[in-house]
């Protein structure tokens, strides 16, 4: 569904360049949760980004079955985000002036076809606390409130940076048993980023980056559920 | 510790380059108020200066007396009386002259000199030549000779009681009594049709039959002098000599013109400046905030590495003094250059002996007292949590800003709207000051705006009222004595004379209580074609009709009977009703029905004037005509008086509006873009998840102008609202005998200061629009 051809990206800070990725094909398949583990400066997140469309690989070629994203212009590239991807972050990065459910409703006022904000919530087990601002949840729970927002618009494919990197073992594990619920009930593609080899235990398949390069493809036999992990 | 300090001031100065434009936003609100500080006092020192100077050394009079003729040997009475120190009898008298090569009539002043000795008070100042030495040579207005380039040995004509005199020009002076020329009846000075001449007083004596009399008193008090038992014991003394009433400086014409312009100079260098940089100190402060807010850990790191509170107040309060400096400087060069043009501008309207550009240095001193003390506070009240709070906890990523469920969130949640306005409104109402505080900046803006085009158009109208409607007659003919009204005819069968009507204008003094009021009675037919009061349809024909504020002044009502003392050629007291009450904008007047005052005077149907409408293209032919009778004592065009005053408004109007629109725009502008600047800085992670989530920079943009698009909705009625009472509080100021601006606020006001606030708003949201789609999405993301 989402495929990456040879996809390079080089930065430029200031008069160095860094090549943080170097010719990586990649292609999720419909419904499967993948882990992209490394460590940090593999290169991880500038795929997830490039792969979410927030940003443009400096060569390669990178498709969403049939749409070319290397070639999409802003405005394409921010049609692509609205309709198709849900993203989750480290920090969760939830408008502070609004409450979880309105929070929710930001994604799905622009959707085409949204869950209600309400559901979202539930699914991610908050429905007690839809009225809360930000600043009135654990990092847990507002993680978990970035979750819903991703998932409310029943995005294709759902990409997350680090979601639990800010989070202690015990929330981590409950945030990642939602996404685990997720993935399986509502067949959204996911992957996860993560530095924590742990985490590549839930997934159907993990690819391991190492210096902007693919260095390894395991696909687990068996996943074991997210709220057994521990580390 | 050096080096610790010398890279301190590294940081510092990199940050405030990097926060340069919104610094130097901050700066500009600092210079405008420091500028306009320091033009208005300047202004106001040089003025008050020179009139001191030019008062004291050519001894301006205390107490004036104007009278139809009294024998000089009352001088002596008068030179007795307590608290009089110096007082000198002289000759004034109204005339014509007649300039080569200048068509147009000119009305003059003319004053006498003394035999042998220059005159004892308001002494002249000749700038050239020499006083008169005989009864043929006269001393010139110094803006009347540039205003006809005159030179000395030229010569001019002075119609007087209908007699010609050729008179050379030997000197040109300026005098303490006449600052400020202005004619009786006009509005603004017109050089070429007004000026003063000073003749020795054997030629006045002549021309007016005044051997041995004279008919202006002018009295020097001792110090601590009572005049007001003077004024009235003087009064007592002249009232068999047809004295109008003794005044003192207070009353004089020129002395009240420059006293009027000083104090509106005062108010005006309290009150802007006030604005500005109290806007200036808000600024700092928000800005402080933000900086400070960001530099959070880094205030937490240099207190773990040891370094004192005090130091880093210090480094941070660096910020604003760097502004403050440049502000500082900014507005004390802009003033500097422009207090010379103000001054230079002054000096148009105003002839002093030694007009020089004094700086106040008083109000530099407190120009820097207040702004730095704006900087500290903005810089105080920031900087203050930030320090107390313990550098580990500081280390910590900073919570999301506490929002929480309070009735106002509630009532937005329960509101229809989406989510981008809920954003807005939140932000909005979570910080109240800063709100509030924006909102009063945006609104005194607006409101400048408002109340400059105001007084513009307010004087406009007024012109309007007076030339279009309430005076339609091209030329004012005043005759030499009263004629009976076979003068009409004449008049009539001068070339270019369309239509004549006939006037009479009699001096009187109106009594109401222990009120007395010098003035004249204005008559003219109730069928006037020229002539309409304002507010009335037509003139009654008996009893009197005040203006509002003669009336107000003598505390008078509708039907009352006035007490009213003709004062002309035939006194008497008669009392006569108040029928109606007139709110002419100019002057001060008593109006009666032509045929009523005569009956009253005992006189048949006399004319002391006529009012004419003439063909333009016929007006030299006229010109010559009326020059050559005798019976004219003088006789002005007042449309071309008209004409010249509009085109005077105009060419001010423009500067003075733009010099207003670029105040105005500057504080809106300075207001908007620091707030975009901020808020940008704020929220700079939630726009970027915005974008993320598939929100367009259309869409995002909405959400960070929103408010400020709230703040600007919400400032303009407001704005409104304070230029509305500004002018409001103008009007009722500068209310006074010589005219009363009319209040009146067009749309056009209304849309002009919103139109200003609008403008500046959208250039400061372009200029932060190119930062908007500059935001790094990733870089913004992963920022904690």
């Amino acid at each position: 569904m989402l495929r990456a051809e040879a996809v390079s990206k080089i930065y430029h800070m200031g008069e160095v360049e860094i090549h943080a990725l170097r010719g990586v094909s990649l292609e999720l398949v419909s419904g499967e949760l993948v882990v992209l583990l490394g460590a940090s400066g593999s290169g991880k997140s500038t795929l997830l980004n490039i792969m979410g469309g927030l940003d443009t690989p400096t060569s390669g070629q990178l498709f969403y079955g049939d749409t070319a994203l290397h070639q999409a212009s802003d405005r394409e590239l921010t049609r692509f985000r609205r309709d198709h991807v849900g993203f989750v972050f480290q920090f969760y990065n939830l408008i502070p002036s609004l409450t979880a459910r309105e929070n929710v409703a930001m994604v799905t006022d622009i959707a085409r076809n949204p869950m209600r904000p309400e559901e979202a919530l539930e699914r991610v087990g908050l429905s007690g606390r839809m009225d809360h601002f930000p600043a009135q949840l654990s990092g847990g729970e507002q993680q978990r409130v970035a979750i819903a927002r991703a998932v409310a618009k029943r995005p294709e494919i759902l990409l997350c940076d680090e979601p639990t990197g800010a989070l202690d073992s015990n929330t981590g594990g409950l945030v990642l048993d939602v996404l685990q619920q997720i993935n399986q009930e509502l067949g959204t593609t996911t992957a996860v980023i993560t530095h924590n080899a742990i985490i590549a235990d839930m997934a159907n398949r993990v690819i391991r980056l190492s210096d902007g390069k693919i260095s390894d493809i395991h696909t687990n036999t068996s996943q074991r559920p997210a709220r057994e992990l521990q580390w | 510790m050096v080096s610790a300090q010398a890279t301190l001031l590294a940081k510092l100065l990199r940050e405030v380059w990097h926060a340069r434009a919104q610094l130097f936003a901050i700066a500009i609100v600092v210079a405008v108020g420091v500028m306009v500080l320091m033009i208005m006092t300047t202004a106001k020192q040089s003025l008050t200066n020179a009139q001191q100077t030019f008062y004291n050394e050519h001894r301006f009079a205390d107490v004036f007396l104007e009278l139809t003729r009294a024998p000089r040997n009352l001088l002596t009475q008068v030179q007795e009386m307590p608290g009089v120190a110096v007082a000198e009898a002289r000759i004034r008298s109204a005339a014509r002259v007649e300039v080569s090569g200048f068509a147009d009539p000119i009305q003059a002043q003319l004053v006498s000199v003394p035999e042998q000795q220059t005159p004892l008070l308001n002494t002249l100042h000749l700038q050239r030549g020499m006083l008169p030495t005989n009864s043929r040579q006269v001393v010139v207005a110094q803006p009347f000779a540039e205003a006809h380039k005159l030179q000395l040995h030229d010569s001019i004509t002075a119609i007087l009681n209908g007699r010609r005199t050729e008179l050379e020009i030997v000197g040109v002076a300026i005098s303490p009594e006449y600052i400020y020329q202005i004619g009786p009846a006009d509005i603004m000075p017109d050089y070429q049709r007004y000026g003063v001449l000073w003749l020795r007083e054997e030629a006045l004596a002549a021309a007016l039959d005044m051997d041995g009399a004279f008919n202006s008193l002018l009295i020097q008090l001792e110090a601590q002098a009572d005049s007001a038992t003077l004024k009235l014991r003087l009064d007592q003394i002249f009232e068999r000599f047809g004295g109008r009433g003794a005044y003192t400086r207070e009353e004089q014409i020129s002395h009240r013109f420059l006293s009027e312009e000083l104090k509106q100079l005062g108010t005006n260098a309290v009150f802007l400046p006030l604005v500005f940089l109290g806007t200036s100190a808000f600024l700092f402060n928000i800005f402080m905030q933000r900086q400070i807010h960001t530099q959070q850990q880094i205030i937490a790191i240099m207190k773990a590495f040891g370094y004192r509170p005090a130091t880093i107040f210090l480094h941070y309060l660096g910020f604003s003094s760097l502004v403050v400096l440049v502000g500082l400087i900014l507005g004390l060069l802009l003033s500097h250059w422009l207090s010379a043009t103000m001054v230079e501008l002054y000096s148009l309207y105003f002839s002093f002996t030694d007009l020089n550009v004094d700086t106040n240095w008083r109000s530099l001193a407190i120009a820097v007292l207040v702004t730095f003390a704006a900087g500290f506070l903005g810089t105080w009240r920031a900087i203050y949590k930030a320090i107390r709070v313990p550098p580990a906890q500081a280390m910590r990523p900073p919570n999301p800003p506490n929002f929480h469920q309070s009735r106002i969130n509630h009532f937005i949640a329960t509101m229809r709207l989406n989510q981008a306005w809920r954003i807005i409104l939140r932000n909005l109402v979570r910080h109240p000051l800063r709100s509030t505080l924006s909102i009063t900046g945006v609104a005194l803006a607006g409101g400048l705006l408002l109340f400059g085009s105001y007084q513009f158009q307010a004087i406009s109208t007024m012109l309007d009222r007076n030339y279009r409607v309430e005076q339609q007659m091209d030329v004012i003919v005043h005759f030499s004595q009263v004629t009976d009204a076979q003068a009409l005819a004449s008049l009539a069968a001068l070339p270019g004379v369309n239509y004549v009507e006939g006037m009479r204008s009699v001096p009187v003094r109106l009594h109401s209580g222990t009120t007395v009021h010098s003035t004249s009675v204005s008559a003219f037919s109730p069928e006037s074609k020229l002539r309409q009061l304002a507010s009335m349809r037509s003139l009654p024909d008996a009893g009197l009709v005040l203006t509002d504020h003669l009336a107000q002044q003598l505390r008078l009502e509708l039907d009352q009977q006035v007490r009213v003392e003709f004062i002309g050629e035939r006194r008497m007291t008669q009392a006569i009703p108040l029928v109606a009450i007139t709110n002419e904008a100019i002057g001060v007047g008593a109006y009666m029905a032509l045929p009523e005052l005569n009956r009253i005077l005992l006189e048949s149907d006399v004319l002391s004037g006529a009012w004419l409408l003439i063909d333009a293209t016929e007006k030299e032919a006229l010109y010559a005509r009326l020059n050559e009778m005798p019976q004219i004592a003088g006789y002005s065009h007042i449309r071309e008086a008209e004409e010249k005053l509009r085109s005077y408004m105009d060419d001010t109007v423009l500067t003075a509006m733009s010099i207003n629109f670029v105040l105005a725009g500057s504080l809106t502008f300075a207001m908007v873009y620091n707030n975009a600047r901020i808020a940008l800085a704020e929220r700079e992670r939630e726009l970027a998840t915005l974008r993320v989530l598939g929100y367009s920079y259309a869409e995002v943009a909405i959400i960070l102008f929103g408010e400020l698009l709230l703040v600007v909705l919400i400032a303009i009625p407001l704005g409104w609202l304070v230029g509305f009472l500004f002018a409001a509080g103008m009007t009722e100021l500068m209310s006074s005998e010589l005219f009363r601006i009319p209040f009146v606020v067009s749309r056009q006001l209304f849309g002009l200061s919103a139109l200003g606030v609008l403008t500046a708003a959208a250039i400061a949201v372009m200029f932060m629009l190119r930062r908007l789609q500059r935001i790094d999405l990733v870089a913004a993301l992963k920022a904690e």
